[in-house]
């Protein structure tokens, strides 16, 4: 006899508490929330105003004063960094939501409606085949350099794998008993994906979102430091790093500390991600061995 | 089996005509115009009209997408604008530190992706495991450039171990190639390591999973002959998935090391040809690099088939 | 348990890269320490270390040495036993009479004389206390160098100079050795000898050193450089790098002096008219160009009429000429309108009038000329081979190239190129430009950050040369917008601290002047004229010119490059400035290409930055043009510049000059910053020839160790 009691999606929170078993999830959250909370807190844990200059001071050792020492402007590069938490946390977030959106989008349609299928994969292999960064580099110089822009252009570019995941998934949801039995029962697509492949996909959602995330922060950077990012004056993690690009040798603190500041948080990401995966994948096996 | 290959094979062209399109309109929508770069600020507005006619540029743009597809069609992606080179030509004489540069990488990543991710299986759960899985993690975590520049200080100034930038071709020696390629390589090929590291891992534990290994076991095989024989070579499949996509990235990757270590690759010469709006190169180079991923993810394909027995196509 | 191991693991890492960076951050800052005070910025700076580093001459107990100072006969008898590794001779009898045995330098006087180094007068003198002259040097010099054989055999001079008759017959052979590329341990004087005048210690450092090491022929010399050309057509680019790199390639006219003045290069003689109208050139015969065919008056013709199509000085001058025709193979002639100092517009070395064969002329038009051999032709000493972009150009030694004879001066006189190769390194980043130098991948780098100044002043391999580079500016757009006011210009202008935003943006003040003068302090038209509008740092005065102009807070769009962060740096910190004086300003950064797409839409843009050259002469500047972008249109001004142009005295110039530049001031077409100098880096393995008065790089005359 076929089961067919529906896990719903609120089920899921009863092993809320077994989260927090998973050391990884625990402590990436941890350092996540810990460099968040050092960010949004800027105004109070700043030591200095992260635009004020004084060339009297420029290019300093990190000191008591200074902790990670200033730029060639002479701006604080801690103060700067703290508030760089801001805008790249931002960037990472908008992007993961963006792209989570449209390709948890796209995905749904591709993966549930056969025809739409062949010509979405194939604009998203295409989209896929362009290297990530010419893309994003392409993409910023149509819009302009301004953290807007970069946003817009980093979530096209992660759109796509975004929609691939959620495809896959789809796929296998759809051929799931219980989908099949709603729509015996003549439930309409619409209800079935809005009921029964989403709820069933955030995992994968959140998952992939936080890659997403950990991703889009590093390709700022990237961007910010190759020159067509934000503009280098902008505190974001990436743009401090772009503006202490000549002052290497002289100054390599204006490098240094807010990359390992986003090595920490790119990493909590991941590791987070890692955690939620390993948590919720033995869950997903479960929905399809009904 | 052939069947399949053709579908796969005609499935390139959607992607390759997207990719062209896409290009071709982004690349227009870019503000800038070539003919004022090789002019310069005094030029009068009759000389930038005069050398954009001569580049063609004065054209509707619609005109000139069906030029460049036409061109397409019978091979030829135009000239480049600045060094007035056949696009293809330029791409090549730029092939060789780009295609050193990622086997080298992806030996790299491999070799320590890899050990690793076995290492990692194998004592899951222990803290070998957690050093192991949290260092391929802090090399998915590190932004390139920032290692670049890191390794630069330590062994290019302070060791003098290595050059800190510039680039051996190969008909001046091998070793000296090595030479120069070594940190480019030593940075791309860590941070990659960390996906074929983790992939490694998790396929190897599935595999391990697996009633066949346990039966294997049963039967007195040796630990290590259990793992070479049968684990490995079951898993190795994603891992080769993997590798593939490696492959197929690191021309990405290699703009950003390439740019810092100043070799003159395709990636570098990508970013270059950006910001001097020289249209049919950078088309070129995307269409190039498009077809070398689509390509190598077909092999991959292909290897697959050839590999598990498993897999069915019809 | 696995959680201690991880952060255990964290924190070891961090703590190990903490580590090193500190190490690193701890060494900036050192203050340079360089041997001699007063040898910095000496064209014989590198041969002096050298020779003092040999143990060979010394400095003063003060720590100077006074390049500059008299060398005594007795003191050069030391410096030679030195070099030579003589014993001292000190005989029982002297065979000076004014030497006696207990001079000092009697040991030394003995030795040189028994060496038959210095042989003393025929009146049996040996005037130890006499200065050396510089004939004497060469004789000294040449004798060291044991070449009494080829002497003997010079009846005449090879070489040219203005003063060569007046070298004198016994010191003749000696000083044209001396000037001939294998030996070359003499230099000139702006073009003259100077025979008896007295040989400074500079000059005698560079003598003895280049007399034990001569120069060397062969190798590549490697020279690392910002960007990319765009193109190698010098008669059209404004760009510095390709401009220098083809004068190696093509030559001129005319060129510039030690001094900065015009002399003839390609020209062999020219006479002006009374009216100063006419100018008739005779060219030089039997000068090839790369592709083997001899130059001729066709040639000459053909290009400069391009040169004075294409380009701004061009055209600048060419609006005055009635008549430019060859009247025969090797005869050319230019007819004015209006008399003007025609020399100075075809020596420039920006927006060159380079000669150009006149098939390729015809063949190319007006287009830029294409990166291959068939279009970059020219009679200079180096051909152009390949441009691999973003990697290198490649440039190597034309054999058969035509010196003229004349001694080294500036960049006229003989042009000598020793190494084979001239491998012109395309290296964007300025850290790795740097770190190149350092690790002897490159011989030369131009535009270092002056912040590694200190590091790189104490590095034994490398020598600096700081040169006076730009202006650095900010363009009102005065076409359209906010700025057609001159009210708002005047307050952008008032609120500025000139001080604040050079030192921001450039640091170490060595390297960056401030000053109201738009020409060099090289040049007779230096002037601070118009100095009590510069650095007024009066926001208050700001806040009440901003209220007369009416303005209400509209937004200021600023442009800035990307590509060039001293620039933008600038911009930052005037913005803080600004802002308080009540101004809303936008920065727009955008890449070059962008930049030069917007900067000619007048709706788009309020104002840029950009740098200026220091020109040889004002005609030049563009930033008082009506053509260049900011669109400066003023009757005033543009009569000034007419008057210039056609004046040739430099008195009456000076005092126009004055005029436009408190013009300039007063009417503010645009911003002045202060001056910027530029840093170079040499290896120490670079020796040869280094008097330029302009302020870029040549390697004539230059060689590499061996």
């Amino acid at each position: 006899m076929v089961d067919t009691e529906e896990k719903n999606f609120f089920s899921r929170f009863k092993g809320l508490k077994l989260v927090f078993k998973y050391r990884s999830i625990t402590i990436g959250l941890a350092l996540v929330t810990l460099l968040l909370l050092a960010s949004l807190l800027a105004p109070v844990l700043s030591t200095h105003n992260p635009m004020y200059k004084d060339p009297n001071i420029r290019l300093s050792a990190p000191s008591r004063e200074y902790f990670f020492g200033t730029d060639n402007l002479g701006q604080d590069v801690y103060s700067r960094t703290l508030y760089g938490g801001r805008l790249s946390f931002l960037t990472g977030f908008s992007v993961m939501l963006i792209s989570g959106f449209f390709g948890t989008l796209l995905g749904l349609i591709a993966g549930y409606y056969r025809r739409l299928d062949f010509i979405i994969m194939r604009v998203l292999d295409g989209f896929m085949a362009f290297p990530s960064i010419l893309l994003a580099i392409a993409l910023t110089a149509v819009l302009g350099g301004r953290l807007s822009n970069v946003i817009i252009a980093l979530s096209i570019v992660y759109t796509p794998s975004s929609a691939r995941v959620i495809r896959s998934v789809v796929l296998i949801i759809r051929e799931t008993e219980y989908v099949e039995a709603s729509k015996s029962i003549g439930a309409s697509s619409l209800r079935i994906i809005f009921c029964h492949i989403l709820p069933n996909s955030f995992a994968p959602i959140i998952v992939q979102g936080s890659y997403i995330f950990a991703r889009a922060v590093i390709l700022e950077a990237a961007l910010s430091f190759l020159g067509v990012g934000v503009p280098p004056w902008i505190p974001t993690w990436g743009g401090i790093m772009s503006s202490g690009r000549p002052y290497m040798m002289v100054a390599p603190w204006i490098i240094f500390f807010p990359g390992i500041v986003a090595i920490l948080a790119v990493f909590g990401l991941n590791f987070f991600g890692d955690g939620l995966r390993d948590f919720l994948d033995p869950r997903l096996r479960g929905v399809r061995s009904m | 089996m052939r069947q399949y290959l053709i579908k796969r094979i005609l499935a390139l062209i959607p992607v390759l005509l997207i990719v062209g399109f896409v290009g071709f309109l982004l690349l227009n929508l870019i503000p800038g115009d070539p003919a004022l770069v090789i002019l310069g600020p005094e030029a009068t507005l009759d000389q930038v009209n005069k050398l954009r006619a001569e580049l063609g540029l004065n054209l509707p743009i619609y005109l000139r997408l069906i030029y460049w597809y036409a061109r397409l069609f019978r091979g030829d992606l135009g000239y480049s604008i600045f060094s007035s080179l056949p696009v293809l030509q330029a791409i090549f004489e730029r092939l060789q530190p780009t295609l050193l540069l990622t086997i080298f990488s992806l030996i790299i990543a491999s070799a320590i992706g890899i050990t690793s991710g076995i290492v990692a299986a194998l004592k899951r759960g222990t803290w070998i495991d957690q050093i192991a899985t949290g260092f391929s993690i802090f090399g998915l975590s590190i932004p390139s450039f920032w290692l670049s520049l890191i390794l630069i200080i330590i062994f290019g100034v302070w060791l003098r171990w290595f050059p800190v930038a510039g680039y051996v071709p190969l008909k001046d020696g091998f070793l000296k190639t090595l030479h120069t390629l070594a940190l480019p390589s030593i940075t791309l090929g860590f941070v990659d390591s960390a996906f074929i590291s983790r992939i490694t891992r998790s396929s190897m534990l599935e595999v391990m999973s697996q009633d066949y290994i346990k039966v294997a076991r049963a039967k007195g095989l040796s630990y290590r002959k259990v793992i070479v024989k049968h684990a490995l070579r079951n898993a190795i499949l994603p891992i080769i998935t993997c590798m593939g996509l490696t492959l197929g990235n690191l021309i990405s990757g290699a703009v950003v090391v390439e740019t810092i270590f100043a070799l003159p690759g395709i990636g570098q010469l990508a970013l270059s040809s950006i910001l001097r709006r020289d249209y049919p190169l950078t088309q070129g180079i995307l269409l190039f690099t498009a077809v070398v991923f689509v390509l190598v993810n077909l092999l991959v394909d292909i290897l697959y088939v050839f590999l598990d027995p498993r897999i069915k196509y019809g | 348990m696995h959680l201690k191991s991880k952060i255990k693991k964290i924190v070891l890492s961090v703590l190990i890269v903490i580590l090193i960076t500190l190490m690193a951050g701890g060494n900036a800052g050192v203050k340079g320490i360089f041997k001699f005070p007063d040898t910095v910025g000496n064209r014989f700076e590198l041969e002096i270390i050298k020779l003092s580093n040999k143990g060979i001459i010394e400095g003063y107990p003060d720590g100077t040495f006074r390049p500059n100072a008299m060398v005594k006969r007795s003191e050069i008898a030391t410096l030679l036993v030195k070099v030579k590794n003589l014993t001292l001779y000190k005989p029982s009898i002297s065979k000076f009479k004014d030497v006696a045995t207990n001079n000092w330098a009697y040991g030394y006087i003995m030795a040189i004389q028994k060496d038959g180094l210095m042989v003393g007068y025929p009146d049996g003198t040996f005037k130890p206390d006499g200065n050396v002259t510089r004939a004497e040097l060469a004789v000294v010099l040449g004798r060291l160098k044991g070449l009494e054989n080829e002497a003997s055999k010079i009846t005449h001079p090879t070489i040219t100079a203005y003063d060569i008759n007046k070298v004198p017959s016994w010191s003749m052979p000696y000083v044209d050795l001396g000037f001939q590329p294998q030996y070359n341990f003499l230099t000139g004087r702006a073009g003259y000898i100077a025979p008896q005048e007295n040989a400074t210690r500079g000059e005698v450092a560079y003598g003895l050193y280049v007399a034990t090491n001569p120069p060397k022929f062969g190798g590549t010399l490697k020279a690392a450089v910002l960007t990319n050309p765009v193109t190698l057509d010098t008669q059209i680019t404004t760009a510095t790098i390709p401009s220098t790199f083809g004068m190696h390639i093509f030559e001129t006219l005319f060129t510039y002096d030690e001094n900065g003045e015009p002399i003839p290069l390609l020209v062999d003689s020219y006479n002006v008219s009374n009216d100063a109208k006419t100018y008739t050139f005779k060219l030089r015969k039997g000068i090839k160009f790369h592709n083997g065919k001899e130059m001729t008056a066709d040639d000459v013709v053909a290009s400069i009429s391009r040169w004075g199509r294409l380009s701004t000085n061009g055209k600048g001058l060419f609006s005055e000429v009635e008549s430019w025709t060859a009247l025969d193979n090797y005869t050319t002639q230019m007819i004015l309108k209006n008399p003007i100092n025609v020399p100075a517009y075809l020596a420039s070395d920006l927006m060159v009038a380079s000669i150009y064969p006149k098939e390729v002329i015809d063949k190319v038009g007006d287009t830029p000329l294409k990166f291959t051999p068939e279009e970059i032709i020219g009679t200079g000493p180096y051909k152009f081979i390949e441009f691999v972009s973003d990697v290198h150009i490649k440039l190597i030694r034309f054999e058969d190239y035509s010196p003229r004879n004349d001694i080294p001066n500036g960049l006229g006189g003989r042009r000598t190129v020793y190494p084979d190769v001239l491998l012109i390194v395309i290296v964007p980043d300025r850290t790795v430009r740097a770190l190149g130098v350092i690790t002897n991948l490159y011989d030369f780098a131009e535009d270092i950050s002056p912040d590694q100044y200190g590091k790189l002043r104490i590095d034994p391999n490398i020598m600096t040369s700081t040169v006076l580079k730009a202006w650095d500016s900010s363009i009102f757009n005065k076409k359209q917008g906010i700025f057609t006011s001159q009210k708002m210009r005047q307050a952008f202008l008032a609120a500025l601290d000139m001080e604040a935003c050079m030192k921001g943006a450039f640091g170490n003040t060595d390297f960056w002047g401030l000053g109201p003068h738009l020409m060099g302090k090289s040049t007779p038209y230096y002037t601070d004229a118009g100095k009590k509008w510069y650095n007024q740092k009066n926001i208050e005065r700001a806040k009440s010119l901003l209220a007369e102009a009416g303005y209400k807070g509209e937004p200021i769009r600023w442009l800035v490059s990307s590509d060039y962060p001293d620039r933008y740096n600038i911009a930052l910190i005037a913005k803080d400035q600004l802002e308080k004086a009540g101004f809303v300003i936008v920065l727009k950064v955008v890449d070059w290409p962008t930049l030069l797409k917007t900067r000619t839409d007048p709706t788009l843009w309020d104002i840029f930055d950009t740098d200026f050259r220091y020109f040889s002469d004002p005609v030049f500047i563009l930033a008082i043009g009506p053509n260049y972008p900011g669109w400066y249109v003023s009757p005033t001004m543009a009569q000034y510049l007419s008057q210039m142009r056609s004046e040739t005295d430099i008195e009456t110039r000076k005092i126009i000059w004055e005029k436009a530049q408190t013009l300039f001031w007063e009417d503010v077409p645009a911003i002045k910053y202060g001056d910027s100098m530029i840093l170079y880096i040499f290896r120490t393995t670079l020796e040869g020839y280094r008097k330029y008065s302009i302020s870029y790089y040549f390697f004539f005359n230059m060689w590499k160790e061996s």
